[in-house]
């Protein structure tokens, strides 16, 4: 790899080689040797990476009009750099693996014989998705637009919203194979003392060879790999991560996906949407109770179902005790198996539907929803408050697709324990389930904030969605629930 | 590979101190199966009482650093406590006529093995949510039977001195408070914690044994968990079944408590030594299951601790003040 470490020649020839040699001959490296004013010249530039119009008006037609003829490279480097402004994404690059890097970052780079610096100029362009709206976070009445693949194209759509000076982005690039762009970007006057530094260092010791989506990184940002809930988030809605910043929080722009990290996460934002800010407070308030309970629903309803019907029936009421019975005299697994199995084929259709063509998947649901269940039901392998609970608490699991994967693991969990101790071992899990949620932070933030540690003042958000005008006042900034390690809090100086 | 961001672990502030003190207590009250009377609850509130006058004091003032030599002390009393806990969750669970009471208990070591294993902040951070949801139950006891309650049930006989004896073999937490205060980094949010826990301690617990007494005093003599009775007479409660939760509630506190206990047990040493204290643990549980009365003394040990030791402290501490002190200031200008 002697290559990899060599600066420009300034020989044409040479340099040339030596570049194709340190691509391995790559085929989508193209190069056209020109004569500027006398001096031999070689455009590089990588296929499928520049815009054609762009190359053609920024540099091509330029370099083809220049009024004089130079006397040297070293008068040409000089024009180039003072008398013409051929793109405004320009630099000059030395080193061989640093040419190689702009080159396939969409730069066109000019060799100059005689020069040992090459000029490079930013054009890049190559296809991508346009903007769409999010698949995964809709909204009413938010914006329609989403983060999409090229982290540029995420800059600017934070840009547009947030025209603040104190918007700051900041390039980074991760994977020791992919090199993939990750774009850091936060509110200066706002961001917590350190963690921008603490996020760079996690970031910069990446173990990665290639950085394909969020969740190559995520887990290295979180303070433990086996958490359940998410310490840093993501989001898909440029508006979204913009409230994020506003809060003090840190977004990583990822190129190639659509999805921006946001760090710190509590958990208490997970059950809210932008839309919650567009309702009434009142109704606000109700959708973020009934999310609430959904997510217990969604958790405990199949356990609970389980632990009252097989130890504990005197907790049910008499009629709905002789009904259950009716139904499940006939069915010939036992309850714990039922519920197991109902699930379990739950989630199989969900990711059949989950991965097909779109027409197919639809067709998946209605198979599985309507002749499987209803075939099971009617032949009696199951029986129908088995299917009805495990349907609610699979909808009420829809509510909140953040919790998604660890509902799926922790309701067969909860339904063992059911099983075998009652509503005992149902608590018993559930205090470990607490605890451990209450030990998950990311960089000294614990996600059970505001609530634990109890901040009251940000609880009046997390009970209910007060009004803007009172929100607006409040101004919170996610540095108050940072912990400390004498537990002081930082509270804003404009909010104490 | 150790992350690069992790950090100190930090301290408690005073509603989780307060949290962790006051669960340890409700999870002695819930297991309690001593029936509710009047007496009970005087004599109980006398001996909170006598607890907060003689803590109060000592709150107020600078803690007294806890020598090195009596923490091995302190910790051989919580894991003792912690044992007695798990015995008392047995029979709380065998009154609930919960499920294999022993198959939960086996189901709970492993839990708690994992529990050992996460920051101290994240037991006390969970207390202090349970806290909050118990809080608002026992908020609606009242409001669910203040009209089934009749004082008529207040005058069954019993006995205020054994229940002012038994408070004091119900507060392990006691034990526990020097350890706790000395370990805060943040000193007035221990002294708050516990100041929150006295007064639970003095004033809600007696008043819901009250509130019980009014609404069972008939099943006095009957037997069961008071607590659960006392659900069961309440008609909201009859209507909604809302015992599963206060199971949930009770199992969960108790369970919490242990973590506590254990945590405390095992605190500043090493990961051998916090995995290796539940060999002892369940030993422990076991001679106190097979003789309960090998624990009888863990009351007065608590007492010793929590009141006896520190008052020790700060008595040698004032003696010490008292002793560089000239009894003639005065004088030594003259001289």
């Amino acid at each position: 790899m002697e290559t990899a470490f060599r600066t420009l020649s300034g020989r044409l020839t040479d340099d040339l080689a030596a570049v194709r040699a340190a691509s391995g001959g790559s085929a989508d490296l193209l190069s056209a040797e020109i004569t500027i004013g006398g001096v031999p010249c070689c455009l590089l530039t990588c296929e499928g990476m520049v815009a054609g119009g762009l190359l053609a008006e920024l540099v091509t037609e330029p370099l083809n009009q220049l009024g004089f003829s130079p006397s040297d490279s070293a008068a040409l480097l000089e024009m180039l750099r003072t008398r013409r402004l051929f793109s405004a994404d320009s630099t000059e690059v030395r080193e061989i693996p640093a040419l190689l890097k702009l080159l396939y970052a969409g730069f066109a780079v000019l060799l100059i014989d005689g020069a040992g610096t090459a000029p490079a100029f930013g054009v890049q362009g190559y296809a991508s998705r346009s903007i769409a709206e999010p698949s995964g976070e809709q909204n009413i009445y938010g914006a329609k637009e989403g983060f999409t693949e090229p982290v540029r194209t995420n800059m600017s759509l934070l840009r547009r919203r947030m025209k603040s000076p104190l918007l700051t982005f900041e390039l980074l690039s991760a994977g020791t194979v992919s090199q993939t762009d990750l774009c850091l970007c936060w509110l200066r006057d706002r961001v917590p003392a350190g963690l921008l530094g603490e996020i760079r260092e996690t970031l910069s010791a990446l173990p990665l060879e290639t950085v394909l989506s969020a969740g190559y990184i995520r887990p290295f940002l979180e303070h433990s790999d086996s958490a359940l809930v998410h310490s840093v988030g993501t989001t898909e809605r440029p508006d979204v991560l913009c409230a994020k910043l506003l809060e003090g929080r840190v977004g990583i722009l990822i190129d190639g996906t659509p999805f921006a990290l946001v760090i710190p996460q509590l958990l208490c934002e997970t059950f809210q949407t932008l839309d919650d800010y567009n309702y009434p407070p009142a109704y606000a308030t109700l959708l973020r109770w009934l999310k609430y309970a959904a997510g217990l629903t969604a958790l405990l309803l199949p356990a609970c179902y389980l632990a009252v019907s097989l130890h504990h029936p005197a907790l049910m009421h008499e009629t709905l005790l002789r009904l259950l019975t009716e139904s499940e005299q006939n069915a010939p697994f036992s309850l714990t198996a039922e519920l197991l199995g109902i699930l379990f084929v739950y989630e199989i259709l969900r990711e059949a539907g989950l991965r097909l063509p779109k027409a197919t998947g639809s067709a998946v649901g209605i198979i599985g929803g309507l002749l499987i269940g209803d075939a099971a039901v009617q032949s009696g392998l199951i029986s129908t408050p088995v299917l009805t609970v495990a349907a609610l608490s699979a909808t009420s699991g829809f509510v909140i697709p953040e919790h998604h994967a660890a509902l799926t693991v922790l309701r067969p969990l909860f339904i063992l324990a059911a099983s075998a101790a009652g509503i005992a071992g149902i608590a018993v899990l559930g205090t470990a389930l607490l605890c451990h949620v209450c030990a998950t932070e990311a960089f000294g933030f614990p996600v059970s904030a505001p609530a634990a540690p109890l901040l009251p003042r940000r609880l009046s958000d997390v009970l209910a969605r007060i009004g803007f005008r009172r929100l607006s006042q409040q101004n919170f900034r996610v540095s108050e629930t940072r912990l400390q390690p004498d537990d002081t809090i930082i509270y804003n100086n404009n909010t104490r | 590979m150790s992350k690069p961001h992790s950090r100190p672990e930090a301290g408690w502030s005073a509603v989780q101190t307060a949290a962790v003190l006051i669960l340890c207590r409700l999870a002695a009250f819930f297991c309690a199966e001593q029936p509710y009377s009047a007496a009970y609850a005087k004599g109980m509130f006398t001996a909170a009482v006598l607890t907060a006058g003689l803590l109060l004091p000592l709150l107020i003032a600078p803690q007294e650093p806890l020598p090195d030599a009596l923490r091995p002390l302190y910790r051989g009393f919580a894991l003792l406590w912690g044992s007695l806990t798990l015995v008392r969750l047995y029979a709380l669970l065998t009154a609930l006529h919960s499920p294999y009471p022993l198959l939960t208990l086996f189901l709970l070591i492993p839990v708690l093995l994992e529990l050992q294993r996460l920051p101290q902040a994240a037991a006390a951070r969970a207390a202090s949510l349970l806290l909050f949801v118990t809080a608002a139950a026992f908020l609606l006891l009242p409001v669910s039977g203040i009209r089934t309650a009749k004082p008529v049930f207040l005058h069954e006989p019993d006995s205020a001195g054994a229940a002012f004896l038994r408070e004091f073999q119900q507060c392990g937490e006691l034990g526990l408070l020097p350890l706790l205060r000395s370990r805060e980094n943040k000193p007035l949010a221990a002294s708050r914690g516990a100041a929150a826990w006295l007064t639970v301690r003095s004033a809600v617990l007696p008043l819901t044994v009250i509130f019980g007494t009014m609404q069972n005093g008939r099943l006095l003599h009957l037997t069961g968990n008071p607590f659960f009775l006392l659900l069961a007479r309440t008609p909201l409660s009859d209507a909604l079944r809302t015992d599963g939760i206060w199971m949930l509630l009770a199992v969960g506190s108790t369970v919490l408590c242990l973590t506590a206990f254990l945590h405390f047990a095992a605190d500043g040493t090493g990961t051998r030594l916090r995995y290796g204290i539940f060999l002892p643990f369940c030993s422990f549980a076991l001679l106190f299951a097979a003789v309960p009365e090998s624990a009888s003394g863990l009351g007065a040990a608590a007492v010793l601790l929590g009141i006896g030791i520190p008052w020790m402290l700060r008595l040698r501490s004032l003696c010490a003040g008292l002793r560089g002190r000239p009894l003639f200031p005065h004088r030594r200008h003259e001289g």
